[in-house]
């Protein structure tokens, strides 16, 4: 047995919400310690920096956790999952690797029972959420255009938008053409140096990690100024189970360091933060007396319901420089056009199409490999890598609806490096889903028509990008329907809140991460404000 | 990043023969004749340090095919078995990528920094391209 910690709050993860949480707890006086079983990366450490990053990126640097098995990766059984869901665990979480496309949901997608009567509704609403999502706004400098029809009125940002490009100019005169609706992308990317963040010097490779320290992730922003103010960050430390008592009420966290020896964290309350698929994992591998199918599981629900947002894509290339090799990757454009359910389509609910550029020659080759050889390979290779410079990717998000068999288990062999069980991801497409992504296919399609592409190239599903993992937590008011309250409070242990993307309702279309921080800062003020009154495991408060 | 390992004679030749094959003949020099190919080459299989063996391997299994032999049996390497030409493909054309020459020619500066000036994104607004979107007017769903 390793070392003993004490704290009031024990934060399980350092992404997007656990960086937030432990901020937001740490200027309010609160002693918080924040468990991150990656480590810090430094911008100047991507891959990102070298000319052959775009071969990095296919292995050393790559989004999947399978493929990249780095250290402080845990293995994820996909076998039984029509997509395999991509993370990183490093200091900041998967935000060192998102595009930091900043987008809401819409005011909809929280009461699609009330107004649709599928699914359920969201026990908060768009207007509740909202301030939230202002002050994280203004906190990160967001980067967009106010004003978007597509939202209610009242919605701006802190921050003047990022150039749409060229890409992004020819992209909106299809847009213009159709009478769609698009918008100038809405990026966590700061255009001008902002707090701890550096002005985006456009090397478009935000995906795979921003060498210039301009992205929003939360290693460099959030994270720094919660340790400024007292905030304790653990890195290397992997959280294998959250301890409970006999009351049910959790006493801590345990957690294996780097030299394999096991720790303990102590606290009055633990806030889980370790995504879609980590969070259920944690809470099934903390079973105990008082919790005998896993922590905060007496619904059953814990695991259920994941949503990863299936992606297609269309890339068009045109015959004039579209200078496709220029950041941000973040969106260049949105459009909400085929966001909500309409009565015309076979399907419920849509998607979110937004416009990127296409950097990288090996990008354009990567493209066109399902192309036949002959087309891409000898004597056309040149031309086909030359297209990098023309490319616009239209991609659409779609709304997964909640299925309780797509889910997340503990897998029944499968371990990480410290024989911690690794989860399991069973996850099927469902039909409604097949037909937004068919439906999103042909409408990006027009998209490049309208403007006058002289190549398309579309891909029906990205199996390999799913990085929206949501749902497998769910908010609701009703305890056997759902794992937390709106609070992000567990119904059955209540000093145990988690504050991911687990804690979805629905997925809506839009890029998550906006909506999980502005979630996990209404759920740190609330557990601040409510720390008083909150029960702890005996023999556990300092 | 350093190589796994040096690269024998023969191995170097097989791989440079296998870039030729899938990047040669068009309106650039190939690989073989390209200056500088091969420095890039070992940084190329250093950063897919995790594919080396299986790379070097596939290309020497080609060596001593004619050119367009070799161009046959990628293109049956590509049909039977993807991860492998994935690999091999990915690293020697990419490496020819590489090549300050050739990605001039491409028109690809790499990911270099372009920070915007400050009028631009304002300059491509006030060109009135987003006007048709405003004068829609409201467009969220009421709930």
């Amino acid at each position: 047995m390793g070392e003993r910690l004490e704290a009031d709050v024990v934060v399980i993860g350092s992404g997007p919400s656990g960086s937030i949480v432990t901020h937001t707890l740490a200027t309010a006086g609160v002693d918080v310690v924040c468990l991150e079983q990656g480590d810090w990366i430094n911008p100047s450490d991507f891959g990102t920096n070298e000319p052959e990053w775009e071969l990095s990126i296919q292995q050393r640097w790559a989004h999947d956790p399978n493929v990249r098995m780095a250290p402080a990766d845990y293995p994820v059984e996909v076998s039984d999952s029509d997509m395999w869901p991509v993370m990183l665990n490093a200091v900041g979480g998967t935000s060192l690797f998102y595009g930091a496309e900043w987008v809401r949901l819409m005011a909809s997608d929280f009461r699609l029972r009330s107004s649709e009567g599928i699914c359920d509704d969201w026990p908060i609403s768009y207007a509740e959420l909202k301030p939230f999502h202002d002050e994280v706004d203004a906190f990160l400098g967001v980067a967009g255009v106010g004003g978007d029809p597509a939202y209610p009125e009242g919605l701006d940002y802190p921050m003047p938008p990022h150039p749409i490009g060229k890409v992004g100019m020819k992209a909106a005169e299809g847009v213009n053409k159709l009478g769609w609706h698009w918008w100038p992308g809405v990026n966590a990317i700061a255009v001008n140096r902002h707090k701890t963040l550096e002005r985006c010097l456009r090397h478009g490779v935000c995906e795979w990690g921003c060498p210039a320290g301009a992205k929003a992730s939360f290693d460099l922003i959030y994270l720094p100024q919660a340790i400024a103010a007292g905030a304790r960050l653990l890195t290397g430390a992997r959280v294998s189970r959250i301890e409970s008592g006999p009351d049910g009420l959790a006493t801590g966290a345990h957690f294996v360091d780097r030299e394999g020896e096991e720790n303990f964290v102590a606290a009055k309350a633990v806030v889980v933060c370790a995504n879609g698929i980590g969070t259920p994992r944690l809470l099934l591998l903390s079973d105990g007396p008082a919790h005998p199918d896993g922590l905060a599981n007496s619904s059953g629900l814990v695991g259920k319901n994941l949503m990863l947002h299936p992606n297609c894509t269309v890339t068009g290339y045109y015959d004039e420089d579209l200078e496709s090799w220029k950041g941000p990757v973040g969106e260049s454009i949105h459009s909400m056009e085929f966001y909500e359910t309409r009565p015309e389509h076979d399907f419920v609910r849509g998607g979110k199409m937004n416009v990127l550029p296409t950097p990288g020659p090996l990008a354009a080759v990567e493209a066109h490999r399902d192309q036949p050889f002959d087309q891409v390979w000898g004597p056309a290779f040149a031309d086909v890598a030359a297209r990098h410079r023309s490319g616009i990717l239209w991609a659409t998000n779609t709304e997964d609806l909640p299925e309780e068999t797509n889910r997340v288990t503990l897998d029944p062999t499968l371990t990480d490096g410290d024989g911690v069980p690794a989860p399991k991801v069973s996850y099927r497409i469902s039909d409604n889903t097949r037909r937004i992504l068919d439906f999103h296919v042909e409408r990006m399609t027009e998209l490049h028509e309208a403007s006058g592409a002289s190549e398309m190239i579309a891909v029906d599903v990205w199996l390999d990008q799913p990085g929206h993992l949501l749902g497998t937590a769910r908010m609701g008011d009703d305890p056997e329907r759902s794992v937390v309250d709106s609070y992000g409070r567990a119904h059955d242990v209540p000093n145990l809140f988690v504050a991911d993307g687990s804690i979805f309702v629905t997925g809506g279309a839009a890029n998550p991460t906006s909506t999980i921080t502005a979630l996990a800062l209404r759920i740190a003020k609330h557990i601040v404000a409510t720390a008083a009154e909150r029960p702890t495991a005996g023999g556990v408060a300092r | 990043m350093s190589a796994v390992r040096s690269l024998g004679a023969e191995e170097r030749e097989a791989l440079v023969a296998v870039a030729d094959a899938l990047c040669g003949g068009g309106r650039l020099p190939a690989p073989s004749e390209t200056p500088g190919y091969e420095e890039w080459l070992d940084r190329a299989l250093a950063a897919r340090a995790d594919a080396f063996e299986a790379v070097v391997a596939t290309a020497v299994g080609m060596a001593g095919l004619t050119l367009e032999g070799r161009r046959e049996a990628l293109r049956l390497l590509d049909s039977r078995d993807r991860p492998r030409f994935h690999a091999l493909s990915s690293v020697v054309a990419g490496a020819w990528l590489l090549v300050p020459e050739i990605s001039d020619a491409l028109g690809y500066p790499g990911q270099v920094a372009a920070p915007a000036a400050f009028d631009e994104a304002a300059t491509q607004l006030e060109t009135g391209i987003l006007d048709p979107v405003i004068e829609r007017g409201p467009f969220h769903r009421e709930v």
